[in-house]
């Protein structure tokens, strides 16, 4: 980096002067800076934000950090746990604020093998934190910040806790009182039964156990127990253990149970479980016979229910659809069901790889479906081979499986997403209004969303869809709604063009 | 005795300007709730509101004519609203759209409700604020106030260190 001319000057200077000058030339710099950052804190007392006080900037630092008390799991991996570290890092009467509001620091979070600063951090939260509740999220913790922090049990609400350290080291430190811990999420807790010392926590709420010991859940009383997820047990469920289970958890109106069932042939029970509290009820598994017993176990009126089957899409079993649908009509109420594919439940969401909607309720056909771009061709022809559009009334689907849907007719809403390829808008212009007129895909559409169109293939596609649209237009097929979401590098003046031709023909 | 909803209030700010409005919609404010009950005997002279200007007190009329008649925050609800807190982003859509304001008058909407008592409006406020900062870096949020960096050196090494844990979170 190159010197300023009074730079230079300035160490020219410096260079000819004896010590005792240096050293009172150091102490005017020193004095300069001083008063640079007497300035400085000077001119921030006078910007508009300085007009609010004390109390209520740190009323409005709080609110930054609330995501983390809004859900009834609030620990999650994504959690955005910094905002409280860059409003303390803007100056020094906003750290000062900061430093003073103890519910920003509530939160310990952690992620690193890295002692020292663990150590060093989570002293600190604990300090700045106060007498107030914490959430603690405990990933893989050191030996001594897990004592450090499992110390302050008496103080947790919410726990998410894994670690991979045998019963012996951990049990200790999870049987810790916990009065006011409300929410609590064990991973990979292999070793032991932890379920006695769950008695110790009297206020929990919510309880998620993933790819833990049966052990743990299988002797679970909570009277107060509102949410339970139970996510890949270690040993695989019976259908008949579980709903004995249910009968000790009066209060829960939330089950999620993923991969949990065994193989078995379930017979109808004599009578069923009364749950009415039960409002959400969500099976992710492969197992649907062992699915459809459990459901035939339960009574529960008022709940949302539903049922994704997670099985390989090597191994599908297209026959098994059918029945699956069928068997869902049943229900007559609102169940959605879904299908994921290829292990996405391991690295969820980031996107499924596809997903695929039904609803039973007859007047609510709707259909979700998305795919990666340019996977799987094969599997998505197979896919739409088998749906049928009858009946459907609205159609969420990308431009790959687009092309391969046939006429439907009750169709009147249709979202196409992630438009890409080479001429994908001219591929939805022909689906859904061929040039000709003659044929009518969706002849009841009235709304066409379209979502994500690239810059690349807008100009030529907008000229076809121009006129497929006209040509629909004229031939008496309304839209009411037509919606672009496009690129930002799309020339907004092509579509305003392709509103002026449909407005044109109406 | 409770007064007729039509009674009209007449309310003078900081800098002379008037306001005749209905005693529901100014009764959002718990500080004007409490000194119109004070007062036993009707009163023609303005109530003087000397730390709002007329301005800012049309914007902060317009908030409570739109959301005259719903319930005032009691402490239960305040309590509650502790213990299951609302996400930042929860601001409805009307009051989303009258926040969109200039920073100070912002601002100054956030002092007015404070200083008038008026919960729902300082939380809108409050909120617009917080989302404001969220998920930004400390120089963003000084470029987005016009703040400057006042840290002495060794604040500055304090803040470096704190720097390491949240990269780890």
């Amino acid at each position: 980096m190159s010197s300023s001319a009074p730079d230079v000057v300035f160490a020219n200077h410096i260079h000819g002067l004896s010590v005792e000058e240096a050293h009172s030339k150091l102490a005017e710099i020193a004095q300069l800076e001083a008063r640079l950052l007497f300035l400085r804190n000077l001119r921030n007392s006078v910007v508009p934000i300085t007009k609010i006080p004390i109390e209520l900037l740190s009323k409005i630092f709080s609110h930054c950090s609330e995501d983390s008390n809004n859900s009834s799991f609030p620990i999650r991996d994504d959690l955005d746990v910094n905002t409280r570290f860059s409003v303390s890092w803007v100056c020094r009467h906003w750290r000062n604020i900061a430093l003073a509001t103890s519910s920003l620091w509530t939160v310990v979070s952690m992620k690193s093998q890295d002692t020292p600063v663990q150590m060093d951090f989570v002293r600190e939260m604990l300090f700045r934190s106060r007498g107030l509740c914490l959430t603690l999220n405990l990933f893989k913790p050191p030996m001594d910040v897990l004592t450090k922090c499992l110390s302050e049990m008496h103080r947790t609400r919410h726990l998410r806790f894994f670690s991979k350290k045998s019963a012996e080291k951990l049990d200790p430190f999870i049987s810790q009182p916990a009065p006011l811990l409300t929410s609590f999420h064990l991973l990979e807790h292999l070793d032991s039964d932890v379920s006695p010392f769950l008695r110790n926590y009297t206020n929990l709420r919510h309880l998620t156990i993933s790819r833990s010991s049966r052990r743990i859940w299988s002797t679970l009383i909570f009277p107060t127990l509102t949410t339970l997820h139970i996510i890949e047990p270690q040993i695989k469920i019976w259908v008949i253990e579980l709903v004995g289970r249910l009968g000790s958890l009066p209060s829960l109106a939330e089950l999620v149970l993923v991969k949990c069932f065994c193989n078995e042939s379930v017979i109808a029970p004599s009578h069923r479980l009364d749950r009415p509290n039960i409002q959400t009820l969500s099976i992710t598994d492969w197992m649907m016979e062992s699915v459809f017993g459990f459901l035939n176990c339960l009574d529960i009126p008022q709940a949302g229910i539903t049922i994704i089957w997670a099985e390989d899409g090597d191994n599908m079993h297209w026959d098994r659809m059918d029945s699956i649908s069928t068997r869902l009509e049943h229900y007559r109420r609102e169940v959605s069901f879904e299908i994921h594919h290829l292990g996405i439940l391991d690295h969820p969401p980031q996107p499924p790889n596809f997903s695929f909607n039904i609803s039973s309720t007859p007047t609510q056909h709707r259909l979700s479906l998305r795919f990666p771009e340019g996977a799987m061709p094969d599997f998505v022809h197979s896919l739409c081979d088998k749906l049928s559009l009858t009946h459907l009334r609205s159609l969420t689907t990308d431009t790959s499986a687009f092309r391969l849907f046939s006429p439907a007719e009750t169709l009147d809403e249709l979202r196409v997403v992630e438009v890409y390829g080479s001429d994908p808008l001219g591929s939805i212009a022909s689906r859904f209004c061929d040039q000709t007129a003659e044929m009518v895909l969706f002849p009841a559409l009235q709304e066409l969303k379209i979502h994500k169109v690239k810059a690349d293939v807008a100009e030529e596609a907008l000229n076809r869809l121009e006129k497929g649209l006209a040509i629909r237009m004229e031939a008496g097929y309304r839209l009411s709604r037509l919606e672009f979401v496009a690129s930002p590098t799309v020339n907004v003046d092509r579509f305003k063009h392709l509103a002026d031709v449909l407005s044109a023909v109406d | 005795m409770a007064a007729p909803a039509t009674q009209q209030i007449k309310i003078r700010c900081n800098d002379e300007k008037e306001f005749t409005v209905d005693r529901d919609v100014l009764e959002r404010s718990v500080l004007i709730k409490n000194m119109l009950e004070d007062v036993t005997e009707q009163q023609d002279a303005p109530i003087p509101l000397p730390n709002v200007s007329g301005p800012v007190m049309a914007k902060v009329l317009e908030y409570c004519t739109h959301h005259r008649g719903e319930p005032l925050p009691s402490a239960d609800t305040e309590q509650s609203q502790d213990e299951t807190r609302k996400r930042t982003t929860d601001i409805s859509e009307w009051d989303q759209k009258f926040i969109t304001v200039d920073q100070e008058m912002l601002f100054e909407i956030i002092l007015a409700a404070n200083y008038l008592d008026i919960k729902s409006l300082l939380d809108v406020g409050c909120k617009t604020v917080a989302n404001m900062i969220k998920g930004k870096t400390p120089e963003e949020i000084r470029k987005l106030f016009n703040i400057v960096n006042d840290f002495t050196p060794e604040e500055e090494a304090q803040i470096k260190k704190e720097n390491e844990w949240a990269e780890d979170r």
